[in-house]
């Protein structure tokens, strides 16, 4: 092989070595990302399928390294999948993109629209309590436990809680719904 | 099945722009899968303002549509220019530098080329005179009653390449038949009854086979390095690419053959190519596959070089990231040597598209067709001068051999 051909090799190769490299450390890098604790931890006790706010996480304070993976902005908007106590590391581990319904016996899920009652949407989240009426209902499925407030990007919100089956026959709600918190 | 689909929507919406459209709408949903995995709040901002079904935005969906049209349109405009950089045409001089790392390989090809052809041409002379001399020196020994004959470790040797499919030169076999007519002086081949001579009986259909077996080696492993020799390089005149010898070669053939330089007279030659409708339906074809799979090594490219980019600063994934890294690679390799094949397949019709049509070009021009290659070799070239110099030579002087 001549000089020329063997130059020629090493400027095609050229790239080509530039890449793997680029590879190399990019591979390495997110390495770093997985094995790295969150920079970010609960900023107060947060239930099971709570939508993660702003001010629902803080920095934590032994936090040095933050990849843009790991920012704030992929937090937000999601549903915790356990309960998390003041301080606990808050990852995507720990988050759904939808809230986590788990079946309850002899009950059926029920989304209630906030439509009617957008003023209560401030004071509702997961583990809230609330008494649901029909106006063309006489009596109202009391104390049922949210098990998560959903929203879509319009603010369309519903609060996902789950009724028993019999009550609903009982009851055979129709009219417009009406929707009273606990405190 | 994809080609009859692509052909169906080149008749709808127009080669060039099908070419473009599809591989632009594949990369696209790819693109979104890898937002989708890596910017979640984008693709919800997607999502909300560019999904059809909203009627609000409508307007912004339009707008989307809108871009993808005319992205699609422009990456149709530089179709041309992608396959073109494939052929390391942008790299200009600098291409026939990097080409040189090719020397080597045409370099094998050419005298593999030059071996395979000489061998050939020593068995085509010789196997009839051995195949004589052989017949007499039987035919000489049928009288003797007597045959001491054992076979030689070269016919064994050249038995064990036959049976290994390995090359058998004409050196080797010239040697064992001077040997057997040297045997034959004191052992027949017909005394019946005679294991020895029933042993050279069998030994000399053997050697006949084994000559017969050296010339198809010989002609196929030929004809391989021909086809490497003029369809893959453009003879000494290395391009960056393989694509780009490929390419060249066609201009070569032109060249060498007919005298035509194709950078002057292709266009006229595809005005002469698109009077016959089948041949070059079937040109447009394999062009069409060449700039299909071509635009797919880009979109490829580009894929892999954007999130290769991208996924180290915004990923979380290391088997994402080696997923695209690896795949995008192996992905563009297989999409090259797939351009490869099929612009084997174009250049292939295109020589013959030259074989074919050169003489309607010279009709076209109300020349007459020539009456040897020698003639027409000239003929080309005082057209050249004419048509891309504007001398003023009387062609058709020339072409009567004045």
């Amino acid at each position: 092989m001549s000089a020329r051909s063997v130059a020629a090799w090493c400027l095609v190769l050229l790239p080509v070595a530039v890449y793997v490299g680029w590879c190399t450390w990019g591979f390495h890098r997110l390495g770093q990302v997985s094995s790295n604790k969150s920079p970010w931890v609960a900023s107060h006790a947060l239930g099971k399928g709570h939508r993660l706010a702003v001010d629902d996480v803080a920095r934590a304070p032994d936090s040095k390294f933050e990849h843009p993976s790991q920012s704030r902005d992929r937090l937000i908007g999601r549903y915790l999948k356990k309960n998390l106590a003041k301080d606990a590391a808050v990852s995507l581990a720990d988050l759904a993109a939808q809230p986590i319904i788990d079946p309850v016996a002899n009950s059926l899920i029920y989304f209630a629209p906030l439509e009617s009652t957008p003023e209560l949407r401030p004071y509702l989240d997961a583990g809230s309590r609330l008494t649901l009426c029909w106006s063309n209902s006489k009596a109202c499925i009391p104390d049922r436990l949210v098990i998560a407030v959903s929203c879509d990007g319009k603010n369309a919100c519903v609060a996902i809680t789950s009724i028993p089956v019999d009550q609903l026959d009982r009851m055979e709600p129709s009219g417009k719904l009406q929707l009273l918190l606990h405190r | 099945m994809i080609n009859s689909l692509l052909n169906n929507l080149s008749t709808a919406l127009g080669r060039v722009f099908v070419i473009a459209i599809v591989p632009l709408l594949v990369f696209l949903l790819l693109h979104g899968l890898m937002i989708n995995a890596v910017f979640p709040a984008a693709s919800r901002w997607i999502a909300l303002n560019l999904v059809p079904e909203i009627k609000d935005n409508s307007l912004v969906t339009f707008a989307a549509l809108l871009a993808i049209i005319t992205l699609a349109y422009v990456w149709s405009t530089l179709s041309v220019s992608f396959r073109e950089a494939l052929e390391g045409k942008p790299l200009g001089s600098f291409s026939t530098f990097l080409g040189s790392r090719y020397a080597s390989r045409l370099h094998k090809a050419l005298e593999e080329r030059d071996r395979a052809g000489n061998e050939l041409r020593k068995l085509a002379t010789s196997a009839p005179q051995w195949q004589g001399a052989l017949r007499a020196a039987r035919v000489a020994a049928q009288t003797l009653q007597q045959c001491t004959y054992v076979r030689t470790p070269l016919l064994a040797s050249l038995i064990e390449l036959r049976s290994a499919d390995r090359d058998i030169n004409a050196a080797a076999l010239d040697r064992e038949v001077a040997t057997m007519i040297e045997v034959m002086r004191t052992s027949s081949a017909d005394f019946l009854g005679n294991p020895a001579s029933t042993a050279l009986d069998t030994d000399l259909t053997t050697l006949r086979l084994l000559v017969e077996y050296s010339r198809q080696r010989w002609s196929a492993r030929l004809a391989s390095a021909l086809k490497r020799v003029e369809f893959d390089f453009a003879g000494q005149n290395l391009s960056a690419t393989k694509m780009g010898n490929i390419a060249q070669s066609v201009s070569n053939y032109a060249e060498t053959r007919y005298g035509i330089r194709l950078e002057v007279f292709w266009s006229r030659l595809q005005e002469a190519i698109g009077k016959n409708d089948r041949f070059n339906e079937q040109l447009q074809e394999a062009n069409t596959r060449v700039d299909f799979i071509v635009s797919f090594i880009w979109h490829t490219g580009l894929f892999t070089l954007a999130w290769v980019g991208i996924l180290p600063f915004y990923g979380h994934s290391q088997a994402m990231f080696l997923t695209v890294a690896v795949g995008g690679v192996v992905a563009c390799a297989i999409w090259y040597l797939i351009a490869l094949q099929a612009y084997r397949a174009l250049a292939s019709l295109m020589r013959a598209g030259i074989d074919l049509h050169r003489h309607a070009v010279l009709k076209g021009m109300g020349l007459a067709a020539p009456r040897s290659l020698t003639h027409e070799r000239e003929l080309w070239n005082i057209l050249e001068q004419h048509v891309a110099y504007g001398s003023r030579n009387d062609f058709a002087l020339k072409v009567d051999g004045a």
